[in-house]
């Protein structure tokens, strides 16, 4: 059995390295991987499906597509840690989805993830957490309801033009802007953007 | 659907924010499209980082464990063969793993590609298309055209004998034809059966099994 203390002789590395590690069958990086995901992978989880043994569903489901499909992740194409928590998001959203059980239970109290190794990617992981958090905030209330209703609710496009009650071109606007706003926010650049329109 | 209409879907794609259909269609777009590919890619950062504004929580400790159990039963027994374009026969199924077989139980090509040609058997399944190749006390199952295992799910190999079910091995299905190295001995008389059960897979067979074999 793995444990902690021999996974992280790999915490030095990149975490595109480590998924390279992974593509070789390295169940070391599979464990390192999940050492430095798996607390925000749950708590995510979590808040999708709202049900902590769905939410441990997702995430073994997430980590397992990370471990067949490492071979074809391409580090040109983004960075890793996006590409582990789009698995997370889309495996809980499958998830919330087929449980037809949504969103508006309240959480269960859970314990917080205290780093499993330095204070300082604790403090990180609360810093970054306050800047996502300030960049939302910034959004139009409209365009960060739409956001938050389908990344944080699991509900389709679809889903929140009926229950918002707008037209679908008018959701798939305000997402399409709203997103595009928050990658500007966050990458602290004043780009001018040119949504497409039909 | 035109090309703009496609191109709008790009944020709610990066939000897995469309129905099934329609992100399917997305992809089958995205493949031909390069604009797409590098707006995808942009946005799908900004909809990683809605990640980080939810507070991290602590998994139950088990989790670790149960996937790099499952992540360690998954990968090393599981060959695709793309190749394969036909049904498979009992005698094929033979002829293949006489070749699988040097590289998967390193058999030494030097002498002893005869005797392991003539040490293989196939018995024929009930329930799949495929067959258990049996060589001395260990075995493989060959199947073909096998649906991948829903979400959530794997197939979990068992060996049966007296009664008693032995784990054999957990493995994903999808492709062609696959062979899966049963990692259980495979005594004489023995059958092989596979049921489908939760990821990570269980210590006892939990379903009515869907494939069988023949008694080896």
């Amino acid at each position: 059995m793995l444990n902690s203390g021999m996974s992280r002789v790999l915490a030095h590395l990149s975490d595109e390295a480590v998924v390279a590690l992974c593509a070789r069958s390295d169940e070391v990086a599979l464990a390192e991987l999940y050492d430095r995901f798996g607390g925000i992978a749950y708590g995510l989880a979590r808040r999708v499906v709202r049900d902590d043994a769905l939410a441990e569903d997702a995430v073994q489901e997430a980590f397992l597509a990370i471990w067949r499909g490492a071979a074809r992740f391409l580090p040109e194409r983004g960075k890793a840690s996006t590409w582990i928590l789009t698995l997370v998001h889309r495996r809980a959203v499958d998830l919330v989805r087929r449980e037809q059980r949504r969103r508006t239970e309240a959480l269960p109290e859970v314990e917080p993830a205290a780093a499993t190794g330095a204070a300082d990617d604790e403090l990180w992981l609360r810093l970054e957490r306050e800047r996502v958090q300030a960049a939302l905030a910034k959004l139009p209330d409209q365009q960060r309801e739409a956001i938050e209703l389908a990344y944080y609710g699991g509900f389709t496009q679809s889903e929140l033009a009926e229950r918002l009650g707008e037209p679908l071109g008018t959701i798939k606007s305000r997402m399409f802007t709203g997103l595009a706003r928050l990658r500007e926010l966050l990458e602290g650049e004043a780009w001018a953007t040119t949504p497409f329109t039909s | 659907m035109g090309d703009d209409a496609v191109h709008e879907l790009t944020a709610a794609y990066a939000l897995d924010a469309l129905e099934p259909e329609e992100a399917r269609g997305y992809e089958a777009h995205l493949a031909g499209c390069e604009r797409c590919r590098e707006e995808l890619a942009s946005l799908q950062s900004a909809a990683g980082a809605l990640a980080y504004a939810v507070e991290p929580a602590r998994p139950p400790e088990s989790l670790r464990g149960r996937i790099l159990d499952a992540a360690r039963a998954e990968r090393p027994n599981v060959v695709p063969l793309h190749s394969w374009s036909r049904p498979l026969a009992a005698v094929a199924a033979v002829a293949a793993c006489a070749a699988i077989g040097l590289a998967v139980w390193n058999v030494s090509l030097h002498d002893r590609l005869g005797r392991a040609q003539e040490a293989l058997r196939g018995v024929p399944l009930t329930g799949a298309k495929g067959s258990v190749v049996v060589s001395g006390g260990s075995g493989a199952l060959v199947v073909s055209d096998l649906a991948p295992a829903p979400a959530g799910k794997t197939y979990e190999a068992w060996v049966v004998k007296g009664g008693h079910a032995s784990r054999a091995g957990t493995f994903a299905g999808g492709g062609r034809t696959i062979v899966i190295r049963l990692t259980h001995a495979l005594p004489a008389g023995a059958v092989v059966a596979v049921t489908l059960e939760r990821a990570g897979g269980v210590d006892q067979p939990t379903k009515t099994p869907f494939i069988t074999s023949a008694p080896v």
